[in-house]
């Protein structure tokens, strides 16, 4: 696939384009509303405090708090499925962006690569397409694609074809949709952020939506507005969207799934070529020309990542869905109890216990006597010592953790080794990212690929170690450590 | 070499043929053709070129109407590419219509007979007195004729073969060279390999030295060439994704391919790393006193690490002999363990190597990237490579995952003999699993390496230096260069330089040497001092945190730290990408190599 940027010759000013249309009477469309808990769903922005967000029902109420279990990703029956899935529906997947918040997980993969639970958040973006029966997929990629490509190749593996189109620098959520253009391809089209997981539910909601000809797109609750694309509705249609406004009229805010008819391409182009590059902008230009843009309400939970801590909680959310399931050797005198899914070729060595919901990936060497708490997410390679134990942590491929060590709360990429006697400290820290000054509780280490730390290494909470960073034991690491730095 | 399609079943064979040769040119693309067999007759259009322009001629004639057909994508040997001497030929009749792979040894002699008996020849190809000795042969039924010409033949081959009175119908036999039969719904296949047939079915059968099948859409019979004795044979299930086999927006499948490596590296150690299942690689096999490797191209590359590997880790002797020289050695009893090495299992020198070694009473193993092909019914164990297909002409992650499974190999027979104790096997499987993630670092330094080769992009010659294991990384360094860019490369070990190439030293002649930080590394900082010294550009690849070599090196690529025996992996990585670019910025045709073929299966 080559960089594509569609530029048509035209000197038409985009405001010319089309000609503005009479606004028609509609029929108030059928809110849907999510009942009950269970229904995740994609943000677009994220709040300040922490990930998990709260959502209202339409009287108000809180609905739900840190406290409840959702229960996860339901998947609809057939015959729940209902009408209105068109398997020729094409989806574009804006998987370009950085994710500069998410350093240092993000210096070497794009967001939607990071893993939760063992898999990309990619991946349950392709799941929740898949599951509504749409299979034919763009991803419009850009920062570390090949992370992408080598991962999803072209999508066979997960049931759906997928195609690549490379948007060179990220201008902005238009620029990226138009590398996606086809030359000649009909029919509506569904647009969706790769970096926020979704639920085939809320797909499914905005598919069904009542409206077939008109625009659609996912709007949610928030309990702090102000801090994303607000959007005014009347009568179930968008009249228009305003972003981060200082007192907002309204509490729902832009999710940035749509459903566009082809339209949107040409108008993204012209959108483009007057550099606005937001699909927020074409929305308004839509909005202005009176095309109806439906807005289909969605309730329920969010499940933003934004900062690196945030991995800890959605991780724990979506495995709460994790099966027991074990394709490797648990040894003789090896304990596993609850959910828990061990890859093929790991060996879970005697005396180790392991408690679920964890996923522990494939060819790791566990044990003897490790101990796994939940929610625990362990990638694939990965050797833990004896007698260390791993609670609520995300450790990714590769990593090795030496024996009689102690990693809580914490978040571990790709080929970091630990000698012994590593301990993450869990507490509460004044966090500092990209300028935002956050306040977090109980948070341990987070620390990026391919560090190696020396035996009896102890890190205060909330310490944030950077990329390839060694540091010689025995040390009390009190300060975040910068990537490629080397602590004596 | 060449790759064969055939069809017989409920649909026009036109495209299906077209689309199999598709999947089929990195077996050969100099020249391609088809027959397809219909109420007009055999119709037969073939041209020289590649499948594309095959199907722009088609495009432009009205299609060839026909149920059943075979097709045939050419990488030459008797003949030189031209539409004459392109596959399937025809005979005097017009009749009989037939594709194949491999060399007919005898042919001048037969083309002689024929043509005394009053046979026209069209072509400069050896294949061609096939069809004429099938038309001699003919009696009414097409299989019985292929056996009693084929018998007379003497060489290699895979055919098919399609007579216009029988339409429905194709027969296909091999000896030697791979043919496989399709098994599908009212329709069956022929094919040279798997990936052509992966589209329609999955359950396949595996043609046998001296067999023949015929085929039509109702089913399939095999029988022996000898006598037509039947062989009852049930197909066997592919596990291969080979629609993952795309290139999914890479530009290339080998750079496809070469980002696969922390990937396909992770999948060789899965489930073997562990201290039983490197035990077992040998279960079987007589105690193991010394080795010979047997391979060719950058397999024989693999087997030099694996020599030192051998030697290092299990102290055992050890050598690598290229496999088609290997007959030519004395015909001693061979007391050796005969390790036979080779991607696609097919290829024709390493096999006849290997069964010459057996018939000196070697016992054998042999590691291979494909299930199924001929190496595993010819030797006595086996290590998988697992790396999944590889498309690009040009070897890249069946290189590296050839050196872990000799590692493994390494590991195994150090434990037998006792060499290895268990505190040395831990340490060796601690530094594999890291592996992966050292090849990973070396993939994202994808741009910096692109960098570098933009300096070089325009060199005509390249010397490569190492030493101790890292020689081997040289080499194969230099055989990538060559394969993929069309510029010369040569490897020497390090210390060899001063013996008579130093004279070609200058600003002309660039240089990569591989200096990671091991024993040697003091060294090669010399040598690389005297390359410098006399006016050559110098590229180093060396060791993470190697400030002192950036000193003394215009360019360097640093590669993370691994046991020096592993280092050929992540080292390798980078020589690998260092050609891919310069290949790239070239304009070559980095897939498909000009006059290279995949696999070869002629000698």
């Amino acid at each position: 696939m080559g960089e594509r940027i569609f530029l048509t010759e035209s000197a038409k000013d985009w405001t010319d384009f089309p000609p503005r249309r009479e606004a028609k009477a509609s029929s108030a469309p059928r809110g849907i509303k999510a009942g009950g808990s269970g229904r995740g769903r994609s943000g677009r922005r994220r709040l300040q405090a922490g990930a998990l967000r709260e959502s209202r029902s339409a009287a108000g109420k809180i609905v739900s708090g840190a406290g409840t279990a959702p229960k996860g990703f339901t998947r609809p029956s057939r015959s729940e499925r209902g009408r209105g899935h068109i398997s020729s529906m094409r989806a574009v997947i804006l998987a370009a962006g950085e994710g500069l918040r998410l350093r240092p997980f993000t210096l070497t993969r794009p967001k939607v690569m990071l893993p939760v639970a063992g898999r990309p958040i990619l991946e349950y973006v392709v799941e929740a397409l898949k599951e509504n029966g749409i299979t034919d997929i763009h991803m419009v990629i850009g920062y570390q694609r090949e992370r992408i490509q080598s991962y999803f190749e072209n999508g066979r593996r997960f049931g759906v074809s997928i195609t690549y189109a490379v948007q060179p620098k990220q201008l902005g959520t238009a620029h990226a949709l138009l590398q996606a253009r086809q030359g000649g391809a009909e029919g509506p089209v569904l647009v969706l952020p790769g970096d926020n997981l979704v639920e085939p539910d809320t797909l499914r909601a905005l598919l069904e939506r009542s409206d077939k000809d008109a625009n659609a797109m996912v709007v949610t609750f928030s309990p702090n507005p102000s801090k994303y694309g607000v959007v005014k509705m009347d009568g179930g249609l968008v009249q228009g969207i305003t972003e981060k406004p200082a007192a907002s009229a309204s509490d729902l805010i832009n999710t940035g799934i749509y459903l566009f008819s082809p339209k949107v391409f040409e108008l993204a182009e012209w959108s483009v070529r007057a550099s606005r590059f937001d699909l927020t902008d074409v929305l308004q230009a839509l909005i202005e020309r009176g095309e109806k843009i439906q807005g289909v309400e969605i309730e329920g939970h969010w499940l933003d990542i934004v900062y690196p801590w945030d991995i800890l909680t959605v991780n724990a959310k979506i495995l709460q869905r994790t099966a027991a399931k074990t394709a490797g050797v648990i040894e003789p005198g090896a304990i596993v109890e609850g959910p828990v899914t061990v890859g093929k070729g790991t060996v879970i060595r005697s005396g180790s216990y392991i408690r679920g919901p964890t996923v522990i990936g494939e060819g790791c060497d566990i044990g003897p006597s490790v101990v796994v708490f939940p929610s625990t997410s362990i990638g694939n390679n990965v050797t833990i010592g004896p007698f260390t134990q791993v609670r609520n942590s995300v450790i990714h491929n590769n990593v090795s953790i030496g024996g009689s060590s102690y990693v809580a709360n914490s978040v571990i990429d790709d080929g970091t080794l630990t000698r012994t006697h590593f301990v993450t400290h869990h507490g509460d820290r004044l966090m500092m990212v990209e300028g935002d000054v956050i306040p977090v509780m109980d948070l341990g280490a987070i620390i990026g690929d391919s560090c190696t730390f020396g035996p009896q290494c102890v890190i205060a909470p909330g310490i944030v170690v950077g990329r390839r960073a060694r540091v010689e034991g025995p040390t009390h690491v009190t300060r975040d450590v910068p990537n490629d730095a080397l602590v004596l | 070499m060449c790759g064969i399609i055939g069809y017989t079943g409920p649909r026009q064979a036109q495209a299906i043929l077209l689309e199999g040769l598709h999947r089929l040119e990195y077996r050969g693309y100099d020249s391609a053709g088809l027959a397809v067999n219909g109420p007009a007759g055999l119709e037969v259009l073939k041209r020289a070129g590649s499948v594309e322009e095959l199907e722009r001629a088609l495009s432009q004639a009205r299609p060839l109407e026909g149920l059943s057909g075979i097709a045939h994508t050419r990488w030459a040997t008797h003949g030189r590419p031209s539409d004459a001497n392109a596959h399937p030929f025809t005979d005097c009749t017009g009749k009989i219509a037939v594709a194949h792979n491999g060399i007919i040894e005898n042919h001048a002699r037969l083309r002689e007979a024929l043509k005394g008996e009053g046979h026209v020849f069209r072509s400069e190809t050896d294949t061609e007195v096939l069809v004429h000795l099938v038309e001699r042969a003919y009696k009414g039924g097409l299989e019985d004729a292929v056996a009693r010409a084929l018998r007379e033949v003497e060489g290699t081959f895979a055919v098919v073969v399609t007579h216009g009175d029988e339409p429905g119908v194709l027969v296909g036999a091999r000896r030697e060279n791979p043919l496989v039969l399709g098994v599908g719904e009212g329709e069956m296949f022929f094919a040279s390999d798997v990936p052509a047939l992966i589209r329609h079915t999955r359950r396949v059968v595996y043609l046998e030295d001296g067999e023949v099948a015929r085929i039509t859409p109702k089913g399939f019979a095999v029988s022996a060439l000898a006598d037509l004795a039947s062989r009852p044979r049930a197909p066997s299930t592919v596990d291969w994704d080979i629609e993952a086999a795309e290139k999914a927006g890479y530009k290339h499948f080998m750079l496809k391919e070469i980002f696969e490596q922390p990937r396909a590296i992770a999948d060789s150690l899965l489930g073997r790393i562990g201290d039983a299942e490197i035990d077992a690689l040998l279960e079987g096999l007589r105690p193991v006193r010394r080795v010979k490797i047997l391979a060719c191209g950058s397999s024989a590359h693999a087997g030099l690490v694996g020599r030192y590997l051998l030697e290092t880790i299990a102290r055992v002797p050890a050598s690598v002999e290229i496999a088609s020289e290997y007959r030519y050695t004395e015909s001693l009893p061979e007391e050796a363990l005969i390790v036979a090495l080779t991607q696609s299992g097919e290829t024709l020198d390493t096999l006849n190597a290997l069964r010459e070694s057996k018939r000196r009473g070697s016992a054998s193993l042999g590691i291979t990237n494909v299930v199924g092909s001929s190496v595993t019914r010819e030797a006595q164990r086996m290590i998988y490579t697992r790396a999944g297909p590889e498309i690009g002409v040009a070897a890249s992650k069946t290189f590296t995952t050839q050196i872990v499974a000799l590692t493994l190999l390494a590991l195994a027979v150090g434990r037998a003999n006792g060499e290895v104790a268990p505190e040395k096997l831990r340490y060796y499987q601690r530094q594999m699993r890291r592996l992966p993630q050292a090849v990973q670092s070396v993939l994202w330094q994808n741009e910096k390496i692109l960098e570098i080769a933009r300096k070089y992009a325009q060199v005509k010659d390249v010397y490569f230096i190492g030493r101790h294991v890292n020689y081997p990384s040289a080499v194969e360094g230099a055989h990538k260069l060559k394969e993929i860019s069309y510029v010369h490369a040569e490897a020497y070990a390090a210390g060899e330089l001063k013996h008579g190439a130093n004279a070609l030293l200058g600003p002309e002649l660039p240089v990569v040497a591989i200096a990671v930080k091991d024993a040697v590394y003091p060294k090669m900082l010399s040598n690389i001092g005297e390359c410098t010294a006399r006016g050559s550009p110098m590229l180093a690849i060396g060791t993470e945190g190697d400030t002192e070599l950036q000193k003394v090196a215009e360019d360097t690529v640093l590669v993370p730290e691994v046991d020096p025996m592993l280092s050929p992996i992540p080292v390798t990585v980078a020589l690998q990408l260092f050609a891919y670019h310069i290949a790239d910025l070239r304009g070559c045709s980095v897939d498909r190599p000009r006059n290279l073929a995949k696999t070869v299966t002629v000698e």
